[in-house]
């Protein structure tokens, strides 16, 4: 477990707390990093400006993404990720509390590797965070 | 139409060409060898007279030859001669001996004009001539005085030319000797010169009958060349000049040397065909050619020839034109015969159309009586054929002036239109017609007569009485009606103009409600969305401070905590429920066949997942398949189901029943527990929304479950009711109403 990478894309600053603690929870260590709008996300990959190409740093292991987000929403982001060549796979998981079977199929149709709905109960937020982590990180090697 | 010529009659035709060709060609065969056979017959009689003709000539010219050789015998044979002779020679001065000799001698010449007589003695020297002679002529003629002398004969020689006077003659060598003492002593000769000019050519030219061709030619053989004796016909200066080489064969002469006999034809020196006949001259070296043109004997022939021509021609041509008139003959018959069976077929096509046409038809002539009629006329006159026949045509008719002023009037214009009359039948009854007719005229434009047409109008004029009537009564009601309607139709006007004002309306209201659902939804969704979040921040800063401060937390803390966490919980349930509560009167129902068996299984099923502790005894009776929306029938099932479970939950033994029935036109489903019932003084309250009938530390639950049921149930077109019993449980009813047209689904 070295340095991996997960963005967080997200807007409500008390589910980002949940989200982090639920990481601490679960045990992984990595760097982290929480863009709180579309706008920011798309300027961290995608502008000369951003992080990952001015610093020239790696792709994360792990974006999650929420979809209800100010400036530019996720299902933006989404697109603009999974139609560049760079970051089309890099795996994202949109975490939204979203249950719209519209927005599930456009996720999908998108490319989006998995559509989780935030639960209310906050064990259950614990655990699905858990879980995201276990598959996406723990478990799975990546293609390079 | 006239059928063109059968294959028979070509055919007829091809072998009467055959035979005229074929008897064309035998008449001109025939014709050829009758011309043939002429001229062989004309060729045989020709070359039967030469050779008569040179019978004749040869008989002529030895009959000369034998004269002189007679002449030259007298002085042969006499004995005394040659004693005179003898004298004379020892003596020849003397007159008397001279004279004896002398007078013979003159006696000779007397008795044919011989050119001269020549006495010579034994040393060839001319002693006594008649005429005079040349000195040589003695030496000249040795060879043949002494050929005479070894012959002891009269010689006569050939024709030969004398280069002197360059005239020809024939030398008869007599031999004058004496007999001593039975030996012949040689005295001298005496020569008779013949002028063959004399008679000799003359008698060989005479031609026996008037011929302009015909001739003669004495000839004999001279070494490689045939030599012409005679004086020709045809070319002058010929004796002795005019030769031909042996090879010549196609010349008469030649053939004649070469020893052919009789008859033949040839090419004489003129380069012309000629037949020839050929005698040789006995005891001569000379042949006797007889020829003549063949051309002239021919001649009649060609005239002949022509002749057979001309008849050929005529009898082909008389052939010809028999033949010609033969088929001609079949021709004609032929096609009469067709045109008789098409004139036939055509009147009886005619004949078929008059009398078939229901029309009555007339023909009438120009004084007014009828010539012809077909069977509709005599029906409706009501008279036979041969009784119209010849009658009047107007007095068939009610109005007989009419009538005869009408086919007058075609007579006049040539045609009279639909002109009404009545014709009267003989049982008295009348027929209203209207009549069409024209004139008819023959080919030279003479008038033959009227054509007239007749049609039954009774029917027609009846009908239109009737048409008459009706019309008249259909206006009146006309009348009526359209003030009525006019009425009726301001009325509906009115109305018309009321009801698009509603539909205006109720446009506009759906417009808005169509907006207001709209709005509804995205309100719904976003402020579900916007309260869920601060739910979930307390439940999980409750949850954080529970876990991070476990140790700093008194029980009471952590149960009021505990209670924070219970709470937002509930809240979240309540939000969820109003929302898909909110959204069952906006959404759309996709009807299909339900196999609710099926669905009562699915609910359950995960129904047991989610109470895995529960031990219900679970029934499922029949249930008959109903229509409705899937996904909705499948949460009134969960709703009915769950409550099921949540209501017996203080029964030992949980009992939850589920089945249907059909009754009429609806099928009953029911949803059965003995669970903890309900008051029925609160039935009302049963399906409202947020009411409860029991606390919510009793069963949990926002109360929303059975008014989802209901809206579900009425948007099916359904009812739904309840009946309970506290502590006893509950049965809970729906109907779902049978529909013919379903989609599969």
């Amino acid at each position: 477990m070295d340095n991996m990478d997960i963005v967080i894309v997200e807007d409500n600053y008390h589910d980002v707390e949940m989200i982090l603690d639920a990481l601490d929870e679960s045990g992984i260590k990595s760097d982290f990093l929480v863009c709180r709008d579309g706008a920011e996300a798309v300027r961290q990959f995608f502008d000369p400006t951003g992080g990952f190409i001015s610093e020239k740093r790696r792709l994360p292991k792990l974006i999650l993404l929420d979809l209800k987000l100010p400036k530019i929403n996720g299902m933006e982001v989404l697109k603009l990720l999974k139609s560049d060549h760079k970051t089309k796979y890099i795996p994202v998981v949109v975490f939204t509390s979203s249950n719209e079977a519209r927005d599930r199929k456009e996720s999908y149709e998108l490319g989006v590797n998995s559509y989780l709905v935030k639960p209310l109960d906050a064990d259950q937020f614990a655990v699905h965070i858990g879980q995201i982590i276990d598959y996406w990180i723990r478990l799975n090697v990546n293609a390079d | 139409m006239i059928n063109p010529l059968p294959r028979t009659i070509n055919k007829t035709l091809l072998i009467a060409l055959a035979i005229f060709i074929s008897a064309s060609s035998a008449i001109t065969i025939f014709g050829f060898y009758i011309y043939q056979y002429q001229k062989k017959e004309i060729g045989r009689a020709a070359s039967q007279q030469l050779s008569a003709i040179a019978e004749l000539k040869v008989w002529e010219i030895t009959t000369w030859r034998n004269e002189r050789i007679g002449d030259a015998n007298v002085i042969y044979q006499n004995d005394s001669f040659a004693e005179n002779v003898a004298e004379y020679f020892n003596n020849p001065l003397s007159p008397e001996l001279k004279e004896n000799v002398l007078s013979l001698l003159a006696s000779t010449q007397k008795s044919y004009h011989y050119q001269n007589i020549l006495l010579i003695d034994k040393n060839k020297t001319v002693r006594l001539t008649m005429q005079k002679y040349d000195p040589d002529f003695g030496f000249r003629h040795a060879d043949i005085i002494n050929q005479a002398f070894d012959l002891n004969d009269i010689i006569v020689s050939d024709i030969h030319r004398d280069e002197r006077d360059k005239s020809e003659h024939i030398s008869v060598v007599i031999p004058i000797s004496m007999i001593k003492k039975s030996r012949s002593i040689p005295i001298g000769t005496v020569i008779i010169l013949v002028d063959p000019q004399l008679r000799l050519y003359p008698t060989i030219k005479k031609w026996p009958m008037p011929s302009a061709t015909g001739e003669a030619l004495l000839v004999h053989r001279e070494g490689n060349d045939v030599v012409c004796l005679n004086e020709l016909r045809h070319v002058k200066n010929t004796p002795l000049i005019l030769r031909h080489p042996i090879t010549k064969i196609s010349l008469p002469p030649v053939k004649a040397v070469l020893g052919f006999q009789s008859a033949f034809e040839g090419i004489d020196y003129r380069k012309k065909k000629v037949f020839a006949a050929v005698k040789a001259v006995p005891d001569t070296t000379w042949f006797l050619v007889a020829k003549i043109d063949q051309e002239e004997i021919f001649a009649s022939l060609t005239m002949r020839f022509w002749l057979i021509v001309f008849f050929i021609l005529g009898a082909i041509s008389i052939l010809g034109i028999l033949v010609a008139y033969v088929w001609r003959y079949q021709q004609a018959k032929y096609y009469r015969e067709q045109y008789e069976l098409e004139y036939k077929r055509a009147f009886m096509y005619a004949r078929s159309l008059i009398e078939a046409s229901l029309d009555p038809l007339v023909t009438i002539s120009t004084e007014g009586k009828i010539m012809d009629v077909n069977k509709s006329t005599e029906f409706i006159t009501g008279r036979t054929r041969n009784e119209l026949i010849g009658s009047d045509f107007s007095s068939y008719f009610t109005e007989p002036e009419k009538a005869e002023r009408g086919y007058k009037h075609v007579f006049e214009k040539g045609v009279i239109r639909d002109y009404p009359l009545s014709i009267r039948n003989i049982s008295g009854q009348a027929t209203d017609v209207l009549y069409n007719a024209v004139l008819y005229k023959d080919e030279n434009g003479e008038v033959q007569g009227i054509f007239a047409a007749a049609r039954d109008v009774t029917a027609l004029r009846r009908a239109e009485k009737e048409l008459k009537v009706a019309h008249d009564e259909l206006e009146l009601r006309v009348e009526e009606r359209t003030d009525d309607l006019k009425r009726a139709n301001n009325a509906l006007e009115l109305e018309i103009r009321e009801r698009k004002e509603v539909e205006k309306l109720i446009a506009l209201r759906t417009k808005l409600l169509e907006v207001t659902n709209k709005e509804l939804e995205s309100f719904s969704y976003s402020v579900s969305h916007d309260l869920r979040a601060p739910l979930r921040a307390i439940d999980g800063y409750s949850r954080m401070i529970l876990r991070d401060q476990r140790d700093h937390l008194n029980d009471e803390a952590k149960r009021k905590f505990d209670l924070i966490r219970t709470n937002t919980q509930m809240m979240g349930r309540l939000i969820d429920d109003l929302l898909s509560f909110s959204r069952l009167g906006r959404l759309e129902i996709n009807m299909s066949k339900l196999d609710m068996e099926g669905l009562v299984n699915d609910v359950w099923m995960e129904l047991q997942i989610i109470n895995p502790d529960r031990k219900i005894d679970f029934n499922i009776q029949s249930i008959p398949p109903g229509q409705g929306d899937r996904t909705l029938i499948k949460q009134v099932y969960s709703n009915l189901l769950s409550n099921a479970v949540k209501y017996t939950k203080s029964k030992d033994k949980a009992y939850i029943e589920t089945g249907g029935y059909q009754e009429r036109n609806e099928n009953i489903y029911y949803v059965k527990d003995n669970g903890v019932g309900f008051d029925m003084d609160y039935y009302d309250k049963l399906f409202g929304v947020f009411q409860r009938l029991h606390s919510t530390d009793e069963y949990e639950g926002t109360g929303v479950g059975l008014a989802i049921v209901q809206r579900i149930i009425h948007r099916h077109g359904g009812r739904v009711w309840a009946e309970g019993q506290v502590e006893e449980g509950a049965v809970f009813y729906f109907t779902l109403p049978i529909k013919d047209c379903l989609t599969n689904g």
